[in-house]
């Protein structure tokens, strides 16, 4: 890096406030999802983001690669989507002197942010064609793997209604998300907003305020922020708390929650929670940063039982209750 | 660190260095805070205990000081676990950061120094530095103020009560070896009453006949019944026992007086009735007697011959004017009585059958009157029986050597080996009262006109019945002679028959052949019979009934 953390952190601040200043210009409010995906981008995760259509989940993603500089691929899934349509295939090229080989033709995968839009609208077998790129970083056809170029960031989004049709995302795919980020329904205030700025003659413009080197500068500032033992067993009760065979599960868990989260849900909220430190100006992550992750990191890492799904359990109940068990100093 | 490749790993608990003084700061009120709360949570049961102690110090005698040396050694004990407890300063650290709004940064910046400087990354560095900084200045006290341990009300009421068992008023204390003293008791002296009186008494009380109108008697009678149970337990002394027969003598007496009255005012009617015909004489005539069961039966009579033959109209008329004579003025005694003949005069010279219906209902009040009347016969007795106890009471203190005379001829001992006793002149007639009893008897009487021993002639000299005359030698009143009287020593002269003399000499006459029980019952009856017409003299009927009170038969 160079310079010194004082210096790191103040450039991360300033830097993050500028990607937001330059996102709030299109986007209005949903600043905590903004938040959500810088975190993701920054932590060098994905984003599931959930919402009602209509609510801005694809304008935020193409704001965002906007005002990042970065390449941006949008993919509707749709049930007849094929792997090969999100990956890329080989096709038969001719050159100049007749002579035909074999080449391969990216998907749009290979942009640096993919927004793959109502993905629970795939089949699995494309859905999954997405594994190996979002967690490997890279994607083989025809014994050839292709790395992706970072950052490479993976906006996923889904439809909570209409799941008529739908293929919810399994268990293993879900765990692939750093964070799943609600989109809510905008508030009055927003709505004025909105619609003064999407129904008259000014149409806002996105700067582009960081670039790809600056971006993967940043996620080597996120890693470098220490985290103390007590916060970082923080993390680890809130994850062993949701597993109902542990022995600090509490009482919704031990009912509803089939599955608790895996280690990757604790290696996400800590990430978020060292993001949230130099977002706010530390060195270091605070108990309260993790304490902040646990519902976007954990929320689609919980599996729900039958009699959980049954009553309509949200995950996010029974991580409020989670939370609640989890007192400082414990 | 995360990042720098370095983690904290805790295992020792340094001091917090000086650059984190109030961290230092803070430890040290958490550890103050649970010393002060562990003390507090152990003066519980240790005042708890010290309440009980201290009371049973007092109450012992023992000194307070020492018997609290063992909860104060229990809040000491609770004090130093609490201070020796080990303390976070993790904890301490979440109390400042949390207090000033410094997220953690106190926390991990103490534990950030855990790891060696030179193992620290720069980021660790730049943590610690910046905690350092910006917890320049402040104050623990803020972040950890005391705080009142919730039990120290409880210690506070726990304190108080020592305090008042403390000041409980103690038994001296004594020195070892010296011995507390006792308490004394005055037993009450009981008062003595010879068995034979007591069963005597009690025997009465059996066989008396209370009429059941009559409370007043019915009262006096359990009254003595409970003195004589007090006797025979001696549970109460000569002064109580002469105080309540004095008491029982003065409600038997007022008794009396109602009965009295009752009869005066029966015989003010009769005078004032006069002379009302021939069918009204005998009634006057009862009324003018006193005797309410006279009355009562002429009234019935002249109520059955006014339904069954009435009179004339004239010998009515005489007979309502007389009636109406006798019904006025009321008086209280007899005010049913004089209703009841009121009404009967105005119907008697119109509707015999009613008169005799108001006759009769005069006859019921009469009745009652009557009742009142009977009375006096239960309640001379019991007043008797009283007087007989008294007398008892009163001669208590020589009355073992009495009582064991009176046993001796109620169990037929022979007397040659008895010591009698006697008094010249007037107890040698007493003493000829009783003359049907056993010959064996002897050695307890004299001879009239000398001090001869005794010598078994109790049944000899006298030819005028049993105790229905007095010597006419004697002067003066039946129990106030004017012979002066002297008490004389009479020893038992050996002689007289044995025991196997007398056996032999039954035997010759003829063994008895009914029981005890069967030859007691007809002398008794008869003794009541004699008492009852008043042969006696009053002052002589108590020696009568006790007499045969000594005699009766006994269970065995």
């Amino acid at each position: 890096m160079g310079e010194s953390p004082a210096a790191s952190v103040e450039r991360f601040r300033a830097d993050l406030a500028s990607v937001r200043a330059e996102v709030g210009k299109v986007i209005v409010g949903h600043a905590g999802v903004v938040d959500g995906v810088l975190t993701c981008l920054l932590g060098g995760g994905h984003a599931l983001l959930e919402g009602v259509p209509g609510l801005g989940k694809t304008l935020l993603v193409r704001t965002l690669a906007q005002v990042l500089d970065l390449s941006f691929a949008r993919i509707q899934f749709t049930p007849d989507l094929m792997p090969s349509d999100v990956l890329g295939t080989q096709v038969i090229v001719e050159d100049e002197r007749g002579a035909k080989r074999f080449e391969f033709q990216r998907g749009p995968v290979f942009a640096h942010l993919v927004l793959a839009d109502e993905i629970n609208r795939a089949t699995p077998k494309t859905q999954s064609a997405l594994l190996e790129a979002m967690q490997e970083g890279s994607v083989s056809v025809a014994r050839t793997t292709h790395p992706l170029e970072a950052p490479f960031l993976v906006l996923a989004t889904q439809n909570p209604l209409e799941m008529e049709g739908t293929f919810p995302l399994p268990e293993a795919q879900l765990d692939r998300f750093l964070l799943k980020l609600e989109v809510p329904f905008p508030s009055s205030d927003d709505l004025h907003a909105i619609l003064d700025r999407t129904t008259g003659d000014a149409v806002a413009t996105p700067s582009k305020v960081l670039d790809r080197a600056r971006i993967l500068a940043l996620r080597e500032v996120v890693r470098s922020v220490p985290v103390a033992r007590s916060v970082q067993d923080l993390a680890v009760r809130a994850v062993l708390a949701t597993h109902g065979d542990q022995p600090g599960a509490t009482p919704k868990v031990r009912r509803y929650v089939r599955f608790g989260s895996s280690p990757r849900g604790a290696q996400a909220m800590l990430l978020a929670a060292k993001v949230a430190a130099l977002r706010d100006g530390r060195f270091s992550a605070s108990e309260d940063d993790v304490r902040a992750a646990v519902h976007p990191a954990l929320r689609h890492r919980l599996i729900l039982n039958f009699e959980g799904e049954a009553e309509g359990v949200r995950a996010d109940a029974v991580l409020d209750e989670v939370l609640a068990s989890l007192q400082r100093g414990r | 660190m995360h990042g720098a490749g370095a983690r904290f790993e805790s295992t020792a608990m340094p001091v917090p260095p000086a650059d984190l003084a109030v961290l230092a700061d803070a430890v040290w009120r958490v550890r103050a805070q649970r010393t002060l709360r562990a003390a507090v949570r152990a003066a519980v049961p240790a005042l708890g205990l010290a309440c009980v102690v201290a009371a049973w110090a007092r109450f012992a005698g023992v000194h307070v000081a020492a018997a609290a040396a063992l909860p104060a050694a229990l809040i000491a004990a609770g004090a130093v676990a609490g201070a020796l407890r080990r303390v976070d300063p993790v904890e301490a650290a979440r109390a400042v950061d949390s207090h000033h709004g410094l997220a953690d940064r106190v926390g991990v910046a103490w534990q950030l120094r855990q790891t060696p400087e030179e193992r620290r990354s720069p980021f660790a560095q730049a943590a610690i530095d910046d905690a350092a900084r910006r917890a320049a200045g402040l104050s623990a006290s803020a972040a950890l103020p005391w705080r009142t341990p919730p039990e120290l009300r409880v210690v506070v009421a726990l304190g108080v009560a020592l305090v008042l068992a403390a000041r409980l008023p103690a038994r001296r204390h004594q020195g070892p070896g010296v011995p507390l003293p006792r308490a004394v008791s005055t037993p009450v002296e009981g008062a003595e009453l010879p068995a034979g009186d007591l069963a005597a008494a009690r025997e009465a009380l059996r066989t008396l006949d209370v009429a059941p109108t009559d409370a007043s008697t019915q009262r006096a009678a359990d009254a003595l019944r409970t003195l004589l149970d007090d006797l025979a337990a001696r549970r109460i002394d000569r002064s109580e026992a002469f105080r309540r027969l004095a008491s029982l003598e003065a409600s038997l007496a007022a008794h009396d007086y109602d009965a009295e009255r009752a009869r005066d005012e029966l015989h003010r009617l009769g005078a004032a009735m006069g002379d009302g015909g021939a069918a009204l004489r005998p009634l006057t005539d009862a009324l003018l007697s006193g005797d309410g069961a006279a009355a009562e039966r002429q009234l019935r009579r002249l109520a059955s011959s006014l339904r069954d033959a009435p009179p004339s109209a004239t010998e009515r008329a005489r007979a309502a004017e007389a009636l109406r004579r006798a019904a006025t003025p009321a008086r209280d005694e007899t005010e049913g009585v004089q209703r009841a003949l009121g009404s009967a005069a105005s119907s008697v010279g119109r509707d015999p059958g009613a008169a005799a219906q108001d006759l009769t209902r005069a006859a019921d009040e009469a009745g009652r009157l009557r009742s009142t009347q009977s009375g006096p016969r239960s309640a001379e007795e019991l007043r008797q029986q009283v007087e007989q106890v008294r007398e008892a009471m009163r001669q208590g203190g020589g009355g073992g050597e009495r009582r064991e005379r009176f046993e001796q001829r109620a169990a037929g001992t022979n007397g040659s080996s008895v010591a009698g006793g006697g008094r010249r002149a007037s107890v040698g007639g007493a003493g000829g009262a009783g003359p049907t009893a056993p010959a064996a008897v002897a050695g307890a009487g004299g001879r009239r006109g000398g001090a001869v021993p005794g010598a078994a002639a109790m049944n000899g000299g006298n030819d005028r019945g049993p105790g229905l005359a007095h010597d006419p030698a004697l002067q003066g009143e039946a129990v106030r002679t004017l012979t002066s009287t002297e008490t004389i020593g009479v020893p038992g002269a050996a002689g007289g028959p044995s025991r196997s003399q007398v056996i032999r000499g039954a035997a010759a006459t003829g063994f008895a052949t009914r029981t005890y029980q069967h030859v007691y019952a007809p002398y008794w009856d008869r003794a009541r019979e004699v008492l009852h017409e008043g042969s006696v003299p009053p002052g002589y009927r108590s020696y009568v009934r006790r007499y045969f009170q000594l005699i009766r038969p006994r269970e065995e």
